[in-house]
C-alpha cells in the first residue's frame, strides 16, 4: 500500500538498559495505528551529528512496554508522512512519535527481532534497507511487543546528536 | 555490492569518523568483529530469519551452511528455536491479524495456531 518515512531531525541519544522505560525525546518509536494495523519496516537511516566522537549503540527493537499515549511526532520536531504525495491518507495512521506519558521499554526476550546499527555519530552514517517482502522488520497491531518498536540507544552509548528515518510500509 | 532480490543490505560509513574499535564493542558486549574503524566502510548482506523475523548481517567469512527450512523453503537464523519446527511469521501474523477482526466484528474466532513464530509466542492467539 502506502509507504510512509518517520523521520526526526534531531535527537540526543541516551544510553538505555533493556526493560527500562526510555525518557522523551532520546528515542524514535513506531507504533501502529489500530489493533489491526501492519507496518513493515524497509528502510532505517540514521546519520551522526555529533561534534565529537561518540559511539552509538543504535538498534531498532521491539518493546515490551509500548509507549503510553504516544505523542505523534510534532512539525517542528520531524515528520510521519507518505512518500507519495499522491498518496491516499489511510484513517489510521501508525503513529511516529518521541514523547509518550511513560516511555516504551525496549524488550529483553532473546527471540524477539533486533536489529544492530551500531556507529560513531562523530561524521558517521549507518543505513540499512530491505528490498524484498520476506526482509521487511514486521509489526502488528499497536501493542507490545509486535506492534510497538524503537530505535533507541544501548547500554554504553556516549550521548550524542543524530538524525534518522525509519520507511515503513502500511499493509 | 550486487545484492539478490531476497537480501538486504546494511553499510556503516566511517570515512569521515573516527569510527568504533573493536575494544569499544568488546566493552558492551558486541562483536568485536563488526567493527568499522577511522575511515572504513562496512557494506554487508543481510538476510531476515523466516521465522523469527530477525535481521541477519551475513559473515561472509562463513563457510559452514547457513540456516534454511525445507518446509517453508526460506532462510532461517541460528537461533535454535527456528530449527525446531516451521513457524512462518507471515502465517503468524496472517493469522492474529484476522483474529483481531475476528474479535472487533464479534465473529466467530479461529482455532489456535498449534506452531506460532518466536515473534509472536506469548501473545493472545
Amino acid at each position: 500500500m502506502t509507504k510512509y518515512s518517520f523521520q526526526v531531525n534531531t535527537f540526543s541519544t541516551a544510553a538505555f538498559a533493556d526493560t527500562t522505560a526510555m525518557s522523551n525525546n532520546n528515542y524514535m518509536g513506531l507504533q501502529g495505528g489500530s489493533a489491526t494495523q501492519r507496518n513493515d519496516i524497509s528502510e532505517v537511516y540514521i546519520g551522526g551529528q555529533a561534534t565529537s566522537s561518540a559511539p552509538q549503540y543504535m538498534v531498532l527493537a521491539r518493546d515490551s512496554t509500548a509507549g503510553a499515549t504516544p505523542v505523534a511526532v510534532a512539525a517542528a520536531t520531524g515528520a510521519n508522512g507518505p512518500l507519495d504525495p499522491a498518496s491516499a491518507a489511510i484513517t489510521n495512521i501508525a503513529v511516529g512519535y518521541v514523547t509518550a506519558t511513560t516511555g516504551p521499554s525496549r524488550s529483553t526476550v532473546a527471540t524477539l527481532a533486533r536489529l544492530n546499527l551500531t556507529f560513531n555519530a562523530f561524521g558517521g552514517i549507518t543505513r540499512w534497507t530491505a528490498m524484498d517482502p520476506n526482509e521487511f522488520y514486521k509489526m502488528l497491531g499497536n501493542a507490545a511487543s509486535s506492534g510497538d518498536s524503537t530505535l533507541s540507544a544501548f547500554t554504553g552509548t556516549t550521548a550524542g546528536l543524530v538524525g534518522a528515518h525509519i520507511v515503513y510500509e502500511t499493509i | 555490492m550486487r545484492l539478490r532480490p531476497s537480501e538486504g543490505r546494511i553499510l556503516v560509513d566511517h570515512q569521515a569518523s573516527p569510527g568504533i574499535t573493536a575494544e569499544e564493542l568488546f566493552r558492551v558486549g558486541l562483536d568485536p568483529t563488526m567493527a568499522v574503524p577511522e575511515g572504513k566502510i562496512l557494506e554487508a548482506k543481510t538476510k531476515t530469519c523466516a521465522h523469527c523475523n530477525t535481521v541477519v548481517i551475513l559473515n561472509h567469512d562463513r563457510v559452514r551452511p547457513r540456516g534454511f527450512c525445507r518446509k517453508c523453503n526460506q532462510f532461517i537464523c541460528d537461533n535454535p528455536t527456528c530449527h525446531v519446527e516451521c513457524t512462518p511469521v507471515d502465517k503468524s501474523l496472517d493469522h492474529f491479524q484476522e483474529q483481531a477482526f475476528r474479535k472487533e466484528a464479534g465473529y466467530n474466532l479461529l482455532s489456535p495456531l498449534e506452531s506460532v513464530s518466536p515473534l509472536l509466542k506469548g501473545q493472545a492467539k
